[in-house]
């Protein structure tokens, strides 16, 4: 089955004054139909910036250097402004963070909707568009008839569905959800996360989940890739991810997180500051807050390599493996 | 010292704080916002109580009419066996103030960006005018070091906008710690912070508390953190202390429907484990002119007759577990 | 141990002081990086710095040397309020012995112009001075103190901006006499109370709803520590900035009073050209052929006014650091 989404060898710089910022460099993933995924980091590691690369929503100081970006086998980065205006909406969609801040509050949250329809989809009629809001309505939950209303009339999580219904308007085969529920309460955030999955699952969505919050990532997606400084380090099914992290980065992640299950543990802290994607240096990036850190990691950048079956990192000392592996330096 | 031997720090008796809905400057108000509604806790010396809840539900707001950010429109404040409850004359206020601090949530604006970390550290000392120009210097020197801010006469001089959000986070405790306050209010500290210093400063936070031996309420959202960081959790909905235990009790056995939607209601971070659905409906309301009836029966699955008739009060259940539900009422 | 390490500490540690001279000497260049880099203000920074040599160096020499009336040039006086010339037909035009003519009443155009040079800066400095103190005062404490107050600043504001400005200065021209020092007074008092009041006022409440404010408050801070220490000098950029603003205001006002003749004052660029009006030289066809008798004066007023508002656009990128380009 050929993947819905490839990237490969991604390479995303931004110029500044103060230099050049690696945001995305060198990532490639899969991602097959209907299935989730889970972008993993911390702020400044560079998960907003694939996504904004993949919809090609990029700020005038950025350029993609190298690399493919693969949907439904055709490559996006040579693509023009307005061949992406095609595949924006219908083809991927997008669900930014904080988006409950992105309806304009001078329209009424159904015209907008019909608005992303109807630019998308020419052919459609206003009646038909209104139609398919009130089904789209009732699919993320929220009552139809609210359909004329303005945001302010909304709470916060009725925002966050109105958004959501947005991004499926145009029947995308892929949605990049962008901390979906950071600015939600729990309980709310629980009701939009079990939609989102309901709403997945029926219509056989692809999915890419960012966040910074990997209990959620637990709970939705089946892939997960840990990214750290402007790289994936880790990449496997989630199961994998969370009983045996591979990068040690990773391994500080998972005991860093208070849980409310089972016995209270003690936090294990990761030393240190996320780094400065400035003038990024040329070995591996977590060294300086490393545990496990030797010379060699100080010399080369790990290569980003399978250690097991479907389970890829970038470390010279990959923990938690079923068969200790010393990944070879000088390949 | 078992802690129920330990002295009381702070008490607080039915503590109301009602805000006015005024249309004008001029107008009077009819209507009145009951952000805290008949409050009772005490916090013994080294002791850390959280209040939980989402948001909405008065939990800052409380905090901050403990420290006199507002004034409590009936009830009672008394910290250190004295009334506190409306301090005044300037004596009252400077003893109060010199022995009470608050940490805020935001690093980037608790602190003020024209001010150098060295005013901004010692700006209670010069509040309080106390101490020589010298002897501030040495004990913010001091206080720095032990938040791991390190060298600290790198960063006497430094402003606010050259440091990470971490190491402002930091700033701001040593600044609520510099007087070796008795009491402390954390209003969400880490929650705007990455997840990898989170656990760093939330560290720090316990290390200093059992160091000066303080008394601490943990104001936040998180259950999860709220039971790595407190013996006592309270838990809030719109205005009122629905249920209050040890921690860990609270966590195993909780007893109010809110509560264990709460509960179950955080994500964990096992992707195989299964979630038990949260079962309440609806969102929250504001609590505007309450009705004498319990706040929670418009969303509560196990709701009866008796509690659109009172309003419920906390109630002992036994290990030193109190809740306040008409499920738990012995006839 | 404790006492040692106090020690070490304390020889580490420079005068307060002189660190803050250190600081504020760092902050001062980081600004300047930034304001450098705005082509307008760096236009607007070197007209007034053109102006100011000319008004406050040039001309003292000039006066003191060149223009010195001696027993030799007993018949040219170059004295910009009574000198007169009695060798040629004034007004004249430009020649060597008088580099931009003469006026209808033999007086030097360029010593009248560079002898008020420095007379308008300081009624323009003076005015802007005012407006921004009581602007900030106000707007600090309309938005700190909020209710009745904020309400009573506001409106007086709203009044103040829909005042017909000019038309006041006219008729209390006619009350009173009116010099340079008064002029820039009213000036400062009118416009203090008026739409720099306003804006002061809502950044003031930005400042106010600021965390840091609370921490102020929970570690005891009074209404007045707050104010002096936390909510002015955050609101200083913006007032620095408007006082630009108000300079041009200021010396365009006094120019309008003066072509009407209404100030008692001796000299000024306004006054140049009401001379030149008055005596009949701005009507028809003479006002080409008698320019230098208007055009120095009109272009000094409009340069310098201009040359303000551009230093106000510069400060703008230093204020505002949502505006620098990354």
């Amino acid at each position: 089955m050929k993947p819905l989404l490839e990237i490969k060898n991604l390479k995303m710089y931004y110029d500044t004054q103060a230099g050049q910022v690696k945001a995305t460099d060198d990532i490639s993933f899969t991602l097959n139909e209907g299935e989730s995924m889970g972008l993993v980091g911390e702020s400044g590691c560079g998960k907003t910036s694939v996504s904004m690369s993949i919809m090609k929503l990029l700020p005038e100081n950025a350029r993609i250097l190298s690399g493919h970006i693969y949907f439904d086998g055709t490559d996006l980065v040579p693509f023009s402004e307005e061949q992406m205006n095609r595949i924006r909406w219908a083809g991927i969609s997008m669900i930014f963070q904080a988006a409950m801040n992105s309806l304009n509050p001078v329209y009424r949250v159904g015209d907008q909707i019909i608005e992303a329809i109807v630019t998308h989809e020419p052919n459609v009629t206003f009646e038909e568009a209104r139609e398919r809001v009130g089904s789209l309505y009732k699919l993320v939950g929220l009552d139809p008839e609210r359909m004329d209303n303005y945001p302010h009339e909304y709470s916060g999580g009725m925002k966050q569905r109105a958004i959501i219904a947005m991004s499926l308007a145009c029947n995308p085969k892929l949605i990049i959800a962008d901390e979906p529920t950071t600015a939600l309460d729990v309980i709310v955030q629980d009701t939009i996360l079990r939609e989102l999955e309901k709403i997945q699952k029926k219509l056989n969505m692809s999915m890419i989940y960012i966040s910074h919050d990997i209990a959620v990532i637990a709970e939705v997606a089946s892939k997960i890739a840990i990214m750290y400084a402007g790289k994936i380090v880790e990449m496997a099914d989630s199961v994998t991810i969370f009983k045996r992290p591979a990068h040690p980065y990773t391994v500080g992640l998972m005991s860093s997180f208070p849980s409310i299950r089972g016995e209270k543990k003690d936090l294990v802290t990761i030393p240190g500051e996320p780094p400065n994607l400035l003038n990024a240096p040329d070995h591996c990036r977590f060294a300086p807050r490393c545990p496990f850190v030797t010379d060699e990691c100080w010399k080369q950048v790990p290569p980003y390599a399978e250690v097991e079956t479907a389970h890829l990192v970038a470390c010279f000392h990959p923990q938690n493996l079923r068969k200790q592996v010393s990944v070879n330096a000088s390949k | 010292m078992p802690v129920n031997d330990r002295e009381t720090v702070i008490k607080v008796e039915n503590l109301d704080k009602f805000f006015p809905m005024k249309k004008s400057v001029f107008s009077v108000s009819k209507h009145f916002l009951h952000a805290v509604d008949k409050v009772n806790f005490d916090i013994k010396r080294g002791q850390v109580l959280s209040l939980v809840g989402e948001s909405g539900c008065g939990k800052t707001t409380t905090g901050k009419t403990l420290l006199k950010l507002y004034e409590p429109t009936n009830g009672s404040i008394t910290f250190l066996n004295r009334d506190v409850t409306h301090l005044n004359s300037a004596e009252d206020r400077k003893w109060f103030h010199s022995r009470t601090q608050m940490i805020f949530q935001d690093p980037f604006e608790s602190l003020n960006p024209r001010k150098t970390i060295f005013d901004i550290v010692s700006e209670p000392m010069n509040i309080q005018n106390f101490g020589s120009l010298r002897k501030r210097e040495v004990m913010v020197m001091d206080i720095l070091k032990r938040v791991g801010i390190s060298p600290p006469d790198a960063f006497l001089w430094r402003y606010p906008h050259e440091l990470s959000g971490g190491q402002r986070q930091r700033v701001a405790i040593a600044r609520s710690l510099v007087m070796k306050p008795e009491f402390v209010v954390a209003d969400e500290p880490t929650s705007m912070l990455d997840v990898s210093i989170r656990t760093q400063v939330m560290k720090l936070m316990m290390d200093l508390i059992k160091e000066m031996n303080m008394s601490f309420l943990y104001i936040t959202h998180d259950l999860a953190v709220a039971r790595y960081m407190a013996d006592e959790i309270s838990v809030m909905y719109l205005g009122k202390i629905v249920e209050h235990a040890g921690s860990e009790e609270l966590i195993k056995n909780p007893l109010h429907p809110y509560t264990k939607a709460l509960i179950s209601a955080v994500p964990v971070p096992d992707p195989e484990f299964r979630r038990t659905s949260v079962n309440i409906k609806g969102g929250i309301g504001k609590p505007i002119d309450p009705l004498p009836r319990c706040r929670f029966y418009e969303r509560c699955p196990f709701a009866m007759e008796i509690c659109t008739q009172k309003d419920p009060e906390l109630i002992d259940v036994g290990n030193d577990h109190q809740v306040a539900c008409f499920l738990y009422e012995k006839r | 141990m404790a006492n040692s390490t106090d020690e070490s500490i304390e020889e580490k540690l420079e005068s307060p002081l002189a660190v803050r001279a250190k600081l504020m000497w760092r902050s001062f260049k980081e600004n300047w990086k930034i304001f450098s880099e705005s082509r307008i203000g760096m236009v607007g920074l070197w007209i007034v710095i053109i102006f100011a040599v000319a008004g406050f160096v040039v001309y003292p020499i000039l006066a003191a040397t060149v223009w010195k009336t001696t027993s030799l040039n007993a018949m040219v006086s170059y004295n910009p309020v009574t000198g007169y010339d009695f060798l040629q037909n004034n007004p004249a035009p430009p020649s060597f012995a008088h580099l931009l003519g003469t006026d209808p009443l033999g007086r030097d155009v360029l010593a009248q112009l560079l002898y008020s040079t420095p007379r308008e800066f300081m009624l323009g400095i003076v005015a802007a001075l005012i407006t921004v103190l009581i602007g900030t005062l106000i707007g600090t404490i309309a938005a700190f103190f909020g209710g009745i107050i904020d309400t009573f600043f506001m409106r007086l504001a709203d009044i103040v901006l829909l005042f017909p400005f000019i038309p006041f200065l006219i008729v209390i021209s006619g009350m009173m006499q009116v010099d340079l020092l008064t002029l820039a007074l009213i000036i400062g008092l009118l416009s203090g109370f008026g739409g720099i009041t306003i804006i002061l006022r809502s950044q003031g409440l930005i400042i106010k709803s600021k965390p840091f404010i609370e921490s102020a408050k929970v570690s005891g801070a009074s209404d007045a520590y707050i104010i002096v220490n936390h909510i002015i000098p955050n609101v200083m950029p913006l007032s620095f900035l408007y006082m630009m603003f108000n300079v041009t205001g200021a010396i365009f006002s006094e120019a309008t009073l003066s072509f009407f003749g209404l100030l008692n004052i001796k000299m000024s660029w306004g006054l140049m050209i009401f001379t030149a009006d008055t005596a009949g030289y701005i009507v028809g066809t003479n006002i080409w052929n008698y320019w230098w008798l208007w055009l120095p004066p009109g272009a000094s007023i409009t340069l310098i006014c201009g040359a303000f508002y551009f230093i106000g656009r510069g400060l703008d990128e230093v204020v505002n650091p949502r505006l620098r380009k990354r």
